[in-house]
């Protein structure tokens, strides 16, 4: 809190209490914002952050509790009352129409507060809100064809075009890069000079101690504690979401050799995409059996693409893609996956989970055909059940029974399910797009040891990422992509984020 | 085959066109909302039926057309009660209502219309606009035809522009992609919703008014034949864009005409396959082109908060 801080909080949420079929999301929590301050919320996937926002925000209705705002209480009946209070919300999944323009989004969002707007003036109010904030939005633009960085930022826009006083964000900067972040903090640190009051969802701690002014913990739907940041520490943050805190060391990847027969390879690749962003160009590389290959590259790069294409999700427009010395361009994804390949895909919606189906089919799905869970084509109930139940166990997913229907997962635990499902098949090559994103501290240190593990059996592992530390402690050698293109491999020992943000950024190393 | 026959062949494809025309607009009105309509075949019959009925029972051509495009509400909001109150699943429903509209309207036109089938009402009078239905081969097609027909093309830019250029059209395309995003915008998805199948439901009203009091002004079982059909298939077909159902229309209606024609020809052709005609070019028009669609992305899934 600024110095100057008022006396009264501007927003109260009071005795929230929220249950949900077999789980309370959030019970008898409570939290304040000061005009001014950026209050971060922390806590473990499936803690309640994305619930008690969204109750702020009038998505969902507590059971009980209510929420004030200038010590009026609100009757929040939709996101309408939310907004015309000034509450402003950037979702974990952006509440934009992806076919209409920057500017029709927003002609949208402002009628609805009785602002009645021509697309033209829309357009107008972006450029001017663009240019006041630095934000660089193009109006006209489909935001289906922006990135997500930009999307991100028109959904500021939105907000601000609204006139937020209260600003909510869940989650913004696990989709963005490191440059990316570090514009958004400066944003969201001018925004609260101006007296806007900002809640920030966040599972980076070290982001969040840099520019919070006090941090509240959610476990497991209960309020632990609210600090101020000053007074905090990355451990003291940990243990204040997980309880206690064993100290797993982190082991840094270091250099094995590596087998001599390359596992799957990549002959001048090119695949085409909707739209320019994410082509892939003429790109070859070789993954070889224990190794993790890292992919860097600012998202949009390709590397969506490439692995959807080596998973046989795309098309390939141009190219080869070998495994073990076969040809495989040509067969399905069902038949790549028989031949040991694992994909996690990076927009978990489009690829491989689906949203209305329990847990346990999501997890069965791809392995149903196996031997061991299926007869003459009738499925063996008991052996899905078991292998269900140990994989919920082993993967730390966070759900009250596995005939749960899986869209009403937290964010995170729904990227635990697909991580469990493509990581149990045992695969020998394993490719992984953003696979931490959305996860919380303790989840991405298991990820990465699985990785380790699988990477030690044997698998050849291609891992892309935003996060370049990520990228540097997990991998042997790191590919980066620009534009589609490869623009160097470089051994990770001895990898610099300055030396791989030079290659991302499309400067030429020599 | 001279110019003159090309040119009756464009003046039955016009007829043809507008009740179709009228369908599929509507259609995509609601579908750009995601609201899928497999009953548009049970709103047109009913449509037809009550405008036969208002016409016999008024006399007044304006009347029948109100009684038209009540039918055609009546089964739209049937399929809202039963998909956005009680849930149901809009494909299923929309089979249902096409059963439900084929049974009572052969029904009623026993005990209400009594039995005399071939009773004929009022119908729509022609009306040439002066000049521009002089124009050589083209003329006579374009502006000698029904208010109806005039009203039709009209309605091609006019939903364009609904669509497009209006905020109401703006929150239609929201709920049709991405309902809970809309929500969240402060769209009202049900209202949306309500007010694209309801408009759906009058267009398609209208279009079967059309259909019996464009005509003969008499109503005979099933007299829709799946046209209903045909304007599902034209909204996809041109894309779920006024201007690309028009286009598909046209196309089905040229085909339709040039059929008929041809039957009166008398060519060697056997007639059970010129009529089948039309239905085929829809079928091998979407076996080909479908593919390649990218429907609304919430299209006939319901909305639930
Ligand atoms: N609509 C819903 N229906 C049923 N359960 C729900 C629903 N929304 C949330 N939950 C449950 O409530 C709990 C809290 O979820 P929430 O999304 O608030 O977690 P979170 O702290 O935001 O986690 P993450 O970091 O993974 O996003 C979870 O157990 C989740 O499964
Ligand atoms: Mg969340």
């Amino acid at each position: 809190m600024p110095d100057d801080a008022p006396t009264r909080p501007m927003l109260v949420a009071d005795q929230i209490t929220k249950s949900y079929p077999g789980v309370v999301a959030n019970h008898e929590v409570s939290i304040d914002l000061y005009a001014g301050e950026i209050h971060a919320v922390l806590g473990e996937n499936g803690a309640g952050k994305t619930t008690l926002m969204a109750i702020i925000y009038g998505l969902a209705r507590p059971d009980s509790g209510e929420v004030r705002l200038d010590g009026t209480p609100l009757a929040l009946h939709s996101p309408k009352d939310a907004l015309s209070h000034g509450i402003g919300f950037v979702q974990q999944h952006f509440s934009l129409i992806p076919t209409l323009t920057v500017a029709q989004n927003m002609v949208l969002s402002l009628s609805n507060s009785g602002e009645k707007v021509s697309v033209g003036e829309g357009t107008e109010r972006v450029r001017a809100l663009s240019a006041r904030y630095g934000l660089d939005v193009p109006p006209e633009a489909l935001v289906s064809s922006l990135s997500v960085g930009l999307q991100q930022r028109a959904e500021l826009l939105k907000a601000l075009a609204r006139n937020a006083r209260v600003l909510i964000l869940d989650e913004p900067t696990s989709v963005l890069t490191p440059q990316e972040s570090a514009e958004l903090s400066d944003l969201l640190t001018r925004l609260a000079a101006d007296g806007v009051g900002i809640f920030l969802i966040s599972h980076k701690l070290e982001e969040v101690l840099r520019i919070a002014d006090r941090i509240s913990v959610l476990r497991r739907g209960r309020m632990i504690g609210t600090v101020a940041a000053k007074t905090a520490t990355q451990r003291s943050l940990a243990e204040m979401m997980v309880g206690e805190l064993s100290d797993a060391p982190v082991v840094s990847a270091g250099h094995r050799p590596r087998s001599e027969t390359p596992r799957l390879v990549v002959e001048n690749l090119s695949v085409r995409s909707e739209s320019k962003r994410g082509e892939v160009h003429d790109v070859s590389l070789e993954l070889f059996p224990g190794e993790v290959l890292g992919i860097a590259g600012v998202e949009g790069s390709g590397q969506v693409e490439m692995l959807e294409a080596m998973a046989g999700v795309r098309q390939v427009t141009h190219g080869r893609i070998r495994l073990d010395g076969d040809d495989i361009s040509s067969l399905t994804v069902r038949q790549r996956q028989r031949r040991g390949i694992a994909h996690i895909a990076a927009d978990r919606h489009a690829a491989g989970f689906v949203a209305s189906l329990s847990v346990a089919d999501n997890l069965v799905v791809p392995v149903a055909g196996d031997r061991r869970f299926s007869q003459g084509g009738i499925l063996r109930r008991g052996a899905i059940r078991d292998f269900v139940k140990q994989a919920i166990e082993d993967f730390d997913i966070r759900v009250a029974g596995p005939d749960v229907e899986a869209g009403t997962l937290s964010g995170g635990n729904q990227q635990r399910v697909v991580i469990a499902r493509e990581f149990s098949r045992q695969p020998s090559v394993v490719l992984s797009c953003f696979a931490t994103r959305g996860l919380d501290f303790a989840s991405i240190v298991a990820v990465h040891e699985r990785v380790r593990a699988m990477r030690d059996a044997g698998a050849a592992v291609a891992y892309a990422s935003v996060d370049l530390d990520e990228l540097i402690a997990l991998s042997d050698r790191i590919l980066v992509l620009y534009q589609g293109r490869v623009a160097g491999i470089v051994d990770a020992e001895g990898a610099t984020s300055e030396r791989l943000g030079l290659l991302m950024g499309g400067s030429v190393l020599t | 085959m001279t110019l003159d026959w090309f040119s009756l062949l464009l003046v039955a494809a016009i007829a043809l066109a507008a009740p179709l025309l009228f369908a599929a607009l509507g259609e995509v009105i609601s579908e750009t909302a995601g609201v899928i309509n497999i009953e548009l075949e049970g709103m047109m019959l009913v449509g037809a039926f009550t405008g036969i009925a208002g016409a016999l029972a008024s006399g007044n051509i304006a009347v029948a057309f109100a009684s038209a495009l009540a039918g055609g509400v009546l089964v739209a909001a049937v399929q809202g009660i039963a998909c956005f109150i009680f849930g149901a699943n809009q494909v299923v429903a929309g089979i249902v209502l096409n059963i439900l509209a084929l049974g009572a309207t052969t029904f009623l036109l026993v005990s209400a219309l009594g039995a005399d089938v071939t009773k004929s009402a009022v119908t729509l009078e022609r009306l040439p606009i002066p000049i521009l239905s002089d124009i050589p081969y083209i003329g006579r097609a374009l502006f000698d035809q029904s208010i109806a027909v005039y009203l039709a093309y009209l309605a091609v830019p006019a939903v364009w522009w609904l669509l497009t250029r209006t905020r109401f059209g703006l929150a239609l395309k929201a709920v049709g992609e991405r309902p809970a995003a809309a929500e969240s915008m402060g769209v009202n998805v049900l209202k949306s919703r309500w007010a694209a199948l309801l408009l759906c439901g009058a267009l398609a009203g209208i279009g079967g008014g059309l259909l019996t009091l464009g005509g003969l002004g008499v109503f005979t079982p099933n007299v829709t034949k799946g046209i209903g059909f045909i304007a599902l298939a034209a909204v996809i077909f041109g894309r779920w864009k006024p201007v690309g159902a028009f286009g598909a229309v046209m196309l089905f209606s040229l085909v339709d005409a040039f059929q008929i024609r041809a039957q009166a020809l008398g060519l060697p052709i056997p007639y059970q396959l010129l009529v089948a005609l039309p239905y085929l070019v829809t079928i091998i028009a979407l076996a080909a082109f479908v593919s390649r669609m990218r429907p609304p992305a919430a299209l006939a899934i319901n909305y639930e908060r």
